[in-house]
């Protein structure tokens, strides 16, 4: 990227969808305290058209030129163009979702509000070309999640908050510490000076301050030395709220990671700690993830290994020119995919175990095919975006030389075929004739219909996946 | 050595400390520690140092740092905003605009209410 302009003043222009989600939070903010509790649903809409809006205008600029804004801290470019459209379309289903659960509740206008400063949060951490930026994304990214993670104020959900937010706050810090430790090493928090000075500077400093960096990252990604809030966050939240964190952050907090991993002048030993922290994170979620009852602790799991295919991807950054359009393709087909099963988890609220599904097909036929559909894509099915996705990852970790991680991950792929199945099984199974007065629950409109149209675009991701690698 | 003049610091003032621990010790008349209350301006004291107060507190010292961020990026701009101008008088109150937002939706929530 030689032909980079950069300007000093921030371009209104070129960070209109950031600005776009800003405004309406706080305007959504403000409505929602003067709108009667009958009428809090105008404030969704009202955010819904924001991000529609915002999504518009992210696609109109989706083949404009890179470029550097607000004095080199803040990078347009293709990167930041898909995590936009990842992200927003993501909230936009979120908030669809959560339109459903939280209809009438007393903080209804406060749940978008928070959904809003979140989403820009993570636009903000992908977008960051310098660790101060990263530090204010990190902050923004995280601090609302923590208030939607305990959103329904029950005893799980602030079990759930308290170990999220302490587990934030003490990888904050470590973010914070490594920010300062790179300025000692480097003299700069740009990432365009840190490429120029890294090289000269001591080796284990800024080791250290880039460890540590990359362990903030880690903690909004869900991946291994800092996964133990997700299970608890996710399984204690609400349907919508779990949807959102299983997702959104780990776009913005990857492209951050792959941002700084592909910095020139890194220690010599970066791709392989990142292979590790790969291969550990995927092995653990997939082996956590095996005799999981309860839905939601499945699906985390599951997300966690999920990233440790993506870190695979980070891990070969600098490697392989295929790194990052894998990179961006996954992750696009990841939040399809995900959000695909969450939307079918949040149209039934009830269902909290396996068990709640048994016999699910015979009643919600499309749902049930749906739900299939998206779980066979996090296995990485052929028709499906994520078997691209996952094709490339291993194509660009081959390239960079880590054939044992690809062997890895081939093993790991294979061996979640089993929980996923579990699931599958349970659908097709007999209801058992005792209860089944009681789990004939009606499903929610809005999580039916997404869960069938993300069901529709992750298997249109996957048959189109040509015209759009070649667009990344 | 490096660090030696601050070892040599270090020993200088453990010595003068415990010094003075040990002249009070030999000098002191009874070995009873003199019970006086906590320093409160003068006034008597109420209540004990380490009593609870309302929850109300916490959220006024939160709508406080609305005012007090405020503060710490105005005295900065001060310095510049005759240079930059116009522009930087509107980037201020935009960032104070976004500020009252938060305070008036602490209002409208009932954070100011004191009975």
């Amino acid at each position: 990227m030689n032909t980079v302009s950069s300007g000093e003043e921030i371009s209104l222009d070129a960070v209109a969808p950031e600005l776009v989600l800003a405004l309406a939070a706080v305007a959504v903010l403000l409505l929602g305290s003067w709108l009667p509790r009958r009428r809090q649903y105008l404030a969704g809409w009202g955010a819904l058209a924001s991000v529609v809006a915002a999504l518009i205008l992210s696609m109109a600029r989706l083949t404009g030129p890179a470029e550097l804004t607000a004095a080199g801290t803040f990078s347009i470019d293709v990167s930041l163009n898909l995590v936009r459209i990842a992200v927003l379309a993501g909230t936009a289903v979120v908030i669809l979702l959560a339109g459903d659960r939280f209809a009438g509740d007393k903080r209804e206008s406060e749940f978008y509000v928070l959904l809003l400063l979140a989403a820009l949060g993570t636009l903000v951490l992908a977008g960051a070309s310098d660790l101060l930026v990263l530090g204010a994304g990190y902050l923004l990214a995280s601090i609302p999640l923590y208030a939607l993670a305990g959103y329904a104020k029950d005893s799980r959900g602030t079990e759930g908050m308290l170990k999220y937010y302490l587990m934030g706050a003490l990888f904050g810090v470590l973010l914070l510490f490594g920010i300062a430790l790179l300025l000692g090493a480097g003299g700069s928090t740009s990432y365009a000076d840190l490429a120029r000075t890294l090289p000269y500077a001591p080796t284990g400093v800024a080791a250290v301050g880039l460890l540590s960096v990359a362990a903030g990252l880690l903690f909004k990604a869900g991946a291994v030395p800092a996964h133990f809030w997700v299970p608890d966050a996710i399984d204690g939240t609400t349907g919508p709220a779990a949807a959102f964190i299983s997702t959104i952050p780990k776009v913005g907090a990857l492209v951050a990671l792959f941002r700084i991993s592909s910095l020139a002048g890194l220690p010599p030993g970066w791709p392989l700690i990142l292979a590790l922290l790969a291969a550990a994170t995927m092995t653990l979620g997939n082996l956590a993830a095996f005799f999981q009852d309860r839905v939601l602790r499945l699906l985390a799991y599951s997300t966690i290994s999920q990233v440790g295919y993506l870190l695979m991807i980070v891990a070969a950054a600098g490697h392989s020119t295929l790194a990052r359009p894998s990179l961006l393709f996954y992750l696009l087909a990841y939040t399809v995919t995900n959000l695909g099963v969450f939307a079918v988890v949040c149209a039934f609220p009830d269902h909290r175990t396996l068990n709640d599904y048994t016999g699910l097909f015979r009643r919600h036929r499309w749902l049930s095919l749906s739900l299939i559909i998206s779980l066979l894509g996090l296995i990485g099915t052929p028709p499906t975006a994520v078997f691209v996705g996952k094709l490339t990852a291993f194509t660009a970790a081959l390239d960079a030389g880590l054939g044992w991680l690809v062997i890895l991950a081939l093993a790991n792929s294979v061996a979640s075929v089993f929980y996923y199945l579990r699931w599958i099984h349970r659908l097709f199974q007999a209801p058992p004739a005792s209860t089944s007065g009681t789990t004939t629950a009606a499903a929610r409109t809005w999580g039916g219909r997404t869960a069938v149209a993300l069901a529709i675009l992750s298997l249109a991701l996957g048959l189109s996946t040509n015209p759009l690698l070649r667009l990344l | 050595m490096e660090f030696g003049v601050a070892l040599i610091l270090l020993v200088v003032a453990l010595a003068i400390t415990l010094g003075v621990y040990g002249l009070s010790a030999l000098v002191r008349v009874v070995r009873k520690p003199l019970n006086t209350e906590p320093f409160l301006s003068g006034m008597p004291v109420l209540e004990h140092a380490v009593s609870r107060y309302h929850v109300r507190w916490y959220t006024v010292s939160i709508i406080f740092l609305a005012f007090d961020m405020e503060m710490v990026f105005m005295y900065p701009w001060v310095l510049v905003v005759g240079r930059i101008g116009a522009g930087a008088v509107v980037e201020m109150f935009a960032f104070l605009a976004v500020l009252v937002a938060a305070v008036i939706y602490a209002w409208r929530e009932g954070a100011f209410r004191w009975s």
